[in-house]
């Protein structure tokens, strides 16, 4: 059946529709002018070269249109811009040839607010069976859009942040299993669970205080005052003071782990062996030698200490990796009162903001 | 009795690793396998150790080194081309490649390992 006869029956079927609905409908122009006006859509008929010639009154408030006679005669599909443009364009060819195109695109409303349209165009066939006009209805999905946009968007957070976790958790695995490798190093199975599930805690603690600052950075008392809370209940007193300051991922875990390692020795030979003292100070000023961050740890009043023959693990810890995660130096002196161990760096970050000073 | 001068002497290895606590761990791991080595924190210095040193069997390399001129996989690349004879072993905890996607004479392996894995690897290499 050409398009013409197909069109023509279904009008008859639609006037049939509309008499058992109500006296008076059918064949009733109020009817059409209520659906023009009442439709939320934007209507219009385009000429067969693709030119505006007529818009519905929904249309016309959905577009912003207040006057539409500059309007009309324009070619439609230059109300698209890139994409829109040659899809707005094949979507007439397609309607001319009797059939319906159908795209969706951004363009602005006549007063230049931005919205997104789910567009339709096909032919209006006159007797004979030939297109003689096209239809044109846009439909605002700019909401709709909008919303698939921010999920879009959310989803490629969602990934990216899902490798970041990842990514973290292959390095702090691959530091837990240096660390077990290291601690496992002929000690006594006891003891080495023991010395391997203090530093596990050790670094735990230093996750939570990295994880609060999404891994940029961590106060320098807080990694101290973390690693030394298994050991504040214990003899001796320890003391900390030292300004705000800032350290990165990697000077909060290597600190943290040394803090850790040097309260252990302390609690097992040191001066919190006894009723002796710790006294962790800190300063960052700048010097000549550019050396300006300066950490140490002074015991006093605990037994008598004496370089040890061998060195483990847990010297490493404090001495090397300090070192190098500051990128400063370590010393460790012996004095007969008690151990004496001091890191000099090049100064760290002081904090962004100062409100935890007050 | 003879004894052939590759026998006499402990193959050497240089270590590439950029973080220290993994630098070190693998570093004892190593000489714990029987074998003498050598340390670099980037691979720029790895490549300064190589240029100074004749005696390097083997380069055992992180891959994710993001500080420094190149990271592993291009060391690798730059080790098989300025010095053919010296096997290498890439590691990395993020990427799982292949032995195909490296330059001849390399192997994989991933982290974390262990010290048979690694010591496996290294002797295999060297007798190749």
């Amino acid at each position: 059946m050409p398009a013409g006869d197909t069109t023509r029956s279904t009008v008859a079927s639609m006037n049939q529709e509309l008499s058992a609905a109500g006296g008076g409908l059918a064949g009733n122009e109020d009817v059409l002018r209520s659906v023009l006006a009442g439709c939320g859509d934007c209507i219009k008929i385009l000429d067969l070269d693709g030119r505006l010639q007529f818009m519905s009154e929904g249309g016309k408030r959905v577009m912003e249109v207040e006057d539409f006679g500059k309007l009309k005669g324009c070619p439609w599909p230059d109300f698209w811009t890139g994409d829109g443009n040659s899809d707005a364009k094949r979507a007439v060819e397609m309607a001319k040839a009797g059939s319906t195109g159908r795209f969706r695109g951004p363009a602005n409303t006549a007063k230049g607010n931005p919205r997104y349209w789910d567009v339709q165009v096909s032919p209006i066939v006159g007797i004979g069976g030939k297109p003689t006009h096209l239809l044109s209805i846009s439909r605002d999905i700019t909401e709709e859009w909008r919303a698939t946009s921010e999920l879009k968007e959310a989803a490629g957070r969602q990934a990216l942040l899902a490798g970041e976790l990842q990514h973290r958790i292959k390095n702090t695995l691959a530091m837990v299993g240096a660390i077990a490798n290291q601690t496992m190093q002929g000690e006594s199975v006891s003891a080495a669970r023991e010395a391997f599930s203090a530093r596990l805690m050790t670094l735990s603690h230093a996750h939570d205080i990295l994880t609060q600052t999404s891994w940029t950075s961590a106060p320098i008392k807080d990694v101290v005052e973390g690693a030394l809370t298994p050991y504040r209940s214990g003899r001796g007193r320890i003391q900390v003071s030292g300004s705000n300051l800032d350290l990165l991922p990697k000077q909060a875990l290597a600190l943290s782990l040394a803090v850790h390692e040097l309260a252990t020795n302390g609690t097992k030979y040191g001066s919190l062996s006894a009723d002796g003292t710790v006294d962790i100070e800190w300063s960052n000023e700048p010097t000549e030698t550019g050396n300006g961050f300066r950490f140490t740890w002074t015991e006093s009043g605990g037994p008598s200490v004496k370089e040890p023959t061998r060195k483990g693990f847990g010297s490493r810890l404090i001495e090397k990796m300090l070192a190098n995660d500051f990128g400063g130096e370590v010393r460790t002196f012996y004095h007969p009162g008690g151990v004496v161990v001091e890191l000099v760096a090049p100064m760290v970050r002081r904090p962004q903001t100062q409100v935890s000073d007050l | 009795m003879m004894i052939s001068e590759t026998n006499r002497r402990k193959k050497l290895v240089l270590v590439v690793e950029d973080d220290f606590l993994l630098r070190m761990d693998a570093v004892l791991m190593i000489e714990e396998a029987g074998f003498d080595v050598l340390e670099a924190a980037n691979a720029d210095d790895a490549i300064m150790i190589l240029e100074r040193r004749f005696d390097i069997d083997v380069v055992f390399t992180d891959i994710d080194m993001p500080n420094g001129s190149m990271n592993g996989l291009r060391l690798a690349h730059a080790v098989r081309d300025r010095w053919p004879p010296i096997k290498i072993v890439t590691t990395s905890g993020q990427l799982r490649l292949k032995d195909e996607d490296l330059p001849h004479g390399s192997k994989f392996i991933p982290k974390p390992y262990s010290v048979k894995l690694v010591n496996e690897t290294i002797r295999e290499l060297i007798q190749q």
